[in-house]
């Protein structure tokens, strides 16, 4: 029998008494990426950091490639949101890669990294197209440069899942759909699960996304002509629109309470 | 310069506080380097202040009890340097708006304990200024001992956990994610601080301190892109400051820790004004 990849059954969460996530309950096989949706304060990123094990769920049971989500964490590759780290702090790209490897139980002394290691960070760089910027300071880069570097530290660990969380919050279009070439190219190789606010880029990412209000429900992709026109229309980004996104599709157990 | 070296020869006070800034420099540019980038300055600068409290006890109970003579003031620099450390630490990363509330309270707390324990305690008065502002005239051997012995555990340390620290400091929520505690290593580093802060407090005192330690490395700072040829750079102007001022300060008869703190001072302002790139 083929292992869920992720499987995450009746899940709840509070912060003291304020419940962020209700009988959360969703499974995803192997391979399946998909985009994370849904308003804010509706539990995104908190159904993250249960995902990554950095929380523990009041109720309910989540595993990750057959694991409890502590002991699956090293195959997780994880992308932070922009505001999570010091973006003038003096390393170079090489340096913010290589921090990828760091683990518990291995001790990398100063100064060197092993030849093995610094190979595998070029392969990383190389996998979203930056090779040869090893050198590069870090805080002279642009937004999207940091993002794709984060991304090549994530894939450090040869991870089989891939979690970003709003990759695109400080982008320009440009470098938006660069990113998102990217991302296209890696989800052959891995799960990519990506939170985003902006309802353009969900399409790009697997064939249905995770809506999550409290609670959590599925909508299959590709999203109704009438939304995906008001998405395109004028070019513009629009923010997640609750009402335009529930307006469509069998909604009935989306429940945004 | 003959006349400093000549000087140096025949005051043993003098060459001890040399020898120990000499080997200082290293470990002070490590340390210093850290706080620039992590940008916690202010909180070594509560521990410095809080170190008198710790001086001040260790005076008043070692004169008062005969037995706590074992209780010297090197002892109670040391404690009290390490627990302001660990509790701004703990405050810092459990309830961050308290933590400037925090900081000024320890503080003035330090300074006012160390000036009450100061007064009461028995026996023939201390100066307080050489605590406020140094005085190199009063080195002795064993603090170069003391110095060498900190200053190897200081670097020891950071070689070892070199990666980590980095880590920590750059993006603490991904540390946790691969396994290395955040908290752990951030603690670990304001304990580092709170060793360079008694060296440096007994070397220049407690004003002075802090300007020692981060002027080199904000200078370095602006000047390089990572941190190891930072960490080089602000120990390699500590070591340059020393070299220079230590001599002219002696010629032109003036106090040695200010004469250094302002030159550092210059020279960061030049390089504020050469290097115009953002950061830092």
């Amino acid at each position: 029998m083929m292992e869920a990849l992720l499987a995450v059954e009746g899940v709840s969460f509070a912060y003291g008494r304020e419940r962020v996530l209700r009988e959360v309950s969703f499974s995803v096989n192997e391979q399946e990426s998909f985009c994370l949706i849904g308003p804010n304060g509706g539990g995104k990123s908190t159904l993250l950091k249960l995902l990554l094990g950095m929380l523990k769920p009041s109720d309910g049971t989540i595993s990750v490639l057959g694991k409890s989500p502590l002991k699956a964490r090293r195959e997780i590759g994880y992308v932070p949101q922009f505001m999570h780290y010091d973006p003038h702090f003096p390393v170079t790209v090489a340096d913010v890669v290589l921090l990828g490897a760091l683990e518990k139980s291995h001790f990398h002394p100063f100064p060197r990294w092993s030849r093995e290691l610094r190979e595998r960070a070029q392969h990383s760089l190389r996998q979203v197209d930056l090779a040869g910027c090893e050198r590069l300071p870090f805080r002279e880069l642009s937004g999207g440069q940091r993002q794709r570097v984060l991304i090549a530290r994530a894939l450090m660990t040869q991870p089989r899942i891939l979690l970003l969380d709003e990759p695109t919050a400080n982008v320009d279009l440009a470098v938006e759909t660069q990113l998102m070439d990217t991302l296209t190219s890696l989800q052959e190789q891995m799960t990519v699960i990506m939170v985003t606010h902006d309802m353009g880029l969900v399409p790009q990412i697997g064939s249905r996304a995770l809506c999550v209000n409290r609670r959590a429900h599925w909508h299959e992709l590709p999203l109704a002509p009438e939304m995906i026109q008001d998405i395109y229309s004028g070019g513009q980004r629009i923010e997640h629109n609750e009402a335009t996104l529930h307006s469509q599709g069998d909604h009935s157990a989306c429940s945004h309470d | 310069m003959t006349e400093f070296l000549e000087s140096v020869r025949l005051n043993p006070a003098l060459q001890y506080a040399l020898i120990a800034g000499i080997i200082a420099c290293v470990p002070f540019g490590v340390v210093g380097s850290f706080l620039v980038v992590r940008r916690i300055g202010y909180i070594a600068a509560a521990i410095a202040h809080s170190i008198l409290g710790g001086i001040g006890a260790a005076i008043y109970f070692s004169r008062s009890y005969e037995a706590m003579a074992w209780f010297t003031p090197l002892l109670g620099a040391t404690l009290a340097a390490l627990l302001s450390a660990l509790l701004i630490g703990f405050v810092s990363l459990r309830f961050r708006e308290r933590e400037d509330t925090l900081i000024g309270a320890i503080w003035a707390t330090g300074m006012a304990a160390g000036l009450l324990f100061l007064h009461k305690a028995p026996g023939t008065g201390v100066s307080l200024e050489s605590f406020l502002f140094g005085d190199i005239l009063l080195t002795s051997r064993s603090d170069v001992w003391v110095t060498a012995i900190a200053s190897a555990l200081i670097l020891l340390v950071v070689v070892l956990f070199y990666p980590r620290l980095i880590a920590v400091c750059f993006d603490p929520e991904f540390s946790d994610l691969r396994g290395v505690s955040s908290t752990r290593y951030y603690l670990l580093l304001l304990v580092l601080t709170a060793i360079a802060m008694v060296l440096l407090v007994r070397l220049a005192g407690i004003v002075l301190s802090l300007a020692l330690l981060i002027l080199p490395a904000a200078t370095a700072a602006r000047v390089f892109q990572r941190m190891t040829p930072i960490i080089l750079g602000a120990s390699f102007l500590s070591f340059a400051y020393l070299l220079v001022c230590f001599p002219l300060s002696y010629h032109q008869d003036l106090p040695t820790g200010p004469v250094i703190v302002v030159a550092a001072s210059l020279v960061y302002g030049l390089t504020l004004l050469v290097t115009r790139r953002r950061g830092a």
